[in-house]
């Protein structure tokens, strides 16, 4: 068991150091290396996320990548919540149409009656738009992938339901598609507003039984 | 170039991670049986059972066999029959009845003077699980017209006492399937005792949807927003996935539906999630008909409500009543929808009186 928590550890920090070390733009526009910003809505509960930006020049491909890290939180918990770590990379560009690729990694933490989980994820979204310096539109796909939890169950849960529930890791918690619409615009020169829609599904294209779309609306100032 | 190590490096550290969880013991499969949620009975072979030409339920019976049969069907769609062997205040009943400290708890007492026969309806509890698609209302009515048949013809093999009727007790989805059966075979029942039975026509669940909490009006509120959230956690594909994530909405039923005021400490082995697809109590119809036939029943019908449902739901009682020919009511004080769990002494004896 320790083992896997070195590696999940090890390999946290690496990619951290990894996308920290790197350099690149924020929506084509060339004056601007840093961006925090604040988004709220409903993905896959009601959630307030902060999250910083950082344009880093990767050396090779002749490309930029964004580097971003984001902590969410539950509105109605705080201790539900989730931290993400990942890299925006513009895979092809022509003129202001783009396809960006967004890889990132996270880790979720939630109590409730029945459990508590903490959960590790990776996730891939590829988004084709069309991106100006202060607006774009973008169609999106993305695939979260749950690879390990640790999930602990309540002294309720086994006296009321099931007295031999195992604690423990567990891994093929199953994994998420997201199709969807993002679009956003820049006012006052250096602040962002921007929108997401997405349609959940599961892995195997089954309904996601939770909130039937996701809906998020967010703020950004540019630095 | 040194970027490009880099990301060689998360590459390895990936690989390497994965060959590690591939081969840790210690990390559990997920999807596996018997660890988030009991196994039925197709992977646990300790636990009671019946097969009916060839269909498989999780069952047993309680008390001699030469005594009336009733038959007990739990709520849901999807749930178990654990809150009616079990009462509040006192240990749970274990799902292997070797195991019980108590084995007349709940409703069950009745033993003394019926063969009580308790089974999980397909799909539900501890019996086998189906896709979703698979399912539906006309085969849980065949289902329990063959447990019906299957415990006359055994009284008869067993004791000579040829019987042409049973009993029935049925709690909130029970109530529904119950009268779906007496609707096709009327001639099967006795008499019927029902407490809180589903909607029986849509013009019920149009009442009920009308006068309890939307899901839209609790978005917010902690319990929806933990519910949600577990969907980062594990998603729904699967049997066991899908269950362990409804047993989430199981045990906040008092928040959720709280106009039923449940306990929502009252037991259950599983809730299955995935039948929920199939409308099996009809909440997504637009008609639909369990009750045309019912003036060919020539048992009675009891309705048992509870104080708290029937003041939240006045015209409840009397609508459903109305689709039986010969009806009664009776209030249970100080209760909520999980009554037979929390006051069994007193539903076991409104089901003596009026049995008797």
């Amino acid at each position: 068991m320790n083992n896997i928590k070195t590696i999940v550890i090890a390999m946290t920090l690496l990619f951290t150091l990894n996308q920290l070390s790197a350099q690149t733009i924020i929506n084509s526009d060339p004056d601007v290396n840093n961006r925090v910003y604040l988004r709220t809505g409903i993905e896959p509960a009601t959630m307030l996320t902060l999250g910083y930006e950082r344009k880093f020049d990767i050396g090779f491909l002749n490309q930029n990548i964004v580097g971003f890290a984001e902590f969410g939180s539950s509105t109605a918990n705080f201790s539900n919540n989730d931290f993400k770590i990942g890299g925006i990379l513009p895979v092809i560009e022509k003129g202001k149409f783009k396809i960006v690729n967004n890889l990132n990694v996270s880790a979720g933490s939630m109590s409730a009656k029945n459990f508590d989980s903490k959960r590790f994820a990776a996730a891939d979204e590829v988004a084709f738009g069309i991106y100006g310096v202060k607006r774009f539109v973008a169609l999106t796909a993305e695939y979260e992938n749950i690879f390990l939890n640790k999930i602990e169950h309540s002294d309720f849960y086994k006296e009321t339901y099931y007295e031999d529930a195992v604690d423990g890791w567990y891994k093929g918690a199953g994994g998420r598609f997201q199709f969807g619409l993002e679009g956003g615009f820049t006012i006052k020169k250096d602040i962002d507003v921007y929108s997401e829609l997405k349609l959940p599904f599961t892995e195997k294209l089954n309904s996601y039984r939770g909130s039937p779309m996701h809906l998020n609306l967010g703020i950004a100032y540019r630095f | 170039m040194k970027t490009m190590k880099q990301l060689l490096n998360i590459v390895i550290i990936i690989l390497v991670s994965a060959f590690f969880f591939g081969c840790d013991e210690g990390v559990y499969d997920i999807d596996e049986p018997g660890n988030l949620l009991p196994k039925t009975v197709t992977e646990d072979l300790r636990l009671p059972r019946l097969e009916i030409n060839g269909k498989l339920f999780h069952a047993e019976t309680m008390g001699n066999i030469e005594n009336p049969i009733i038959i007990f069907l739990h709520g849901g769609p999807g749930s178990d029959y654990r809150p009616m062997i079990s009462q509040k205040g006192v240990e749970n009943a274990s799902r292997y009845p070797e195991e019980r400290t108590v084995t007349n708890g709940g409703i069950s007492q009745l033993q003394d003077e019926y063969f009580c026969v308790f089974y999980d309806q397909r799909g539900g509890g501890l019996s086998p699980r189906f896709e979703p698609g698979k399912l539906s209302f006309d085969l849980y009515v065949e289902d329990l017209n063959d447990i019906i048949e299957y415990y006359l013809q055994a009284k008869e093999n067993e004791t000579g006492i040829s019987d042409s009727q049973v009993y029935l007790f049925a709690w909130s989805f029970g109530g529904t399937l119950a009268t779906g059966l007496i609707n096709a075979y009327p001639e099967r029942i006795k008499d019927i005792v029902s407490y809180e039975p589903g909607p029986l026509s849509k013009e019920v669940w149009d009442y009920v949807k009308d006068n309890t909490t939307s899901v839209l009006s609790e978005i917010g509120k902690e319990w929806l927003e933990e519910y949600l959230i577990a969907h980062d956690h594990f998603t729904p594909d699967g049997h066991e996935r899908a269950d362990y994530q409804y047993m989430m909405n199981v045990s906040q039923s008092d928040k959720s539906q709280p106009e039923f005021h449940a306990d929502p400490n009252s037991p259950y082995w599983r809730a299955g999630a995935l039948l929920l697809d199939d409308n099996l109590d009809f909440i997504d119809s637009e008609d639909f008909d369990i009750t045309s036939n019912l003036n060919s029943f020539q048992g009675r019908f009891l309705f048992i409500g509870s104080e708290n449902v029937l003041n939240e739901l006045p015209e409840y009682a009397d609508m459903q009543m109305q689709y039986y020919p010969q009806s009664g009511l009776i209030e249970v004080s100080e209760v909520g929808h999980t009554g037979p769990w929390e006051k069994p002494d007193e539903i076991a004896l409104l089901i003596r009186n009026y049995f008797k």
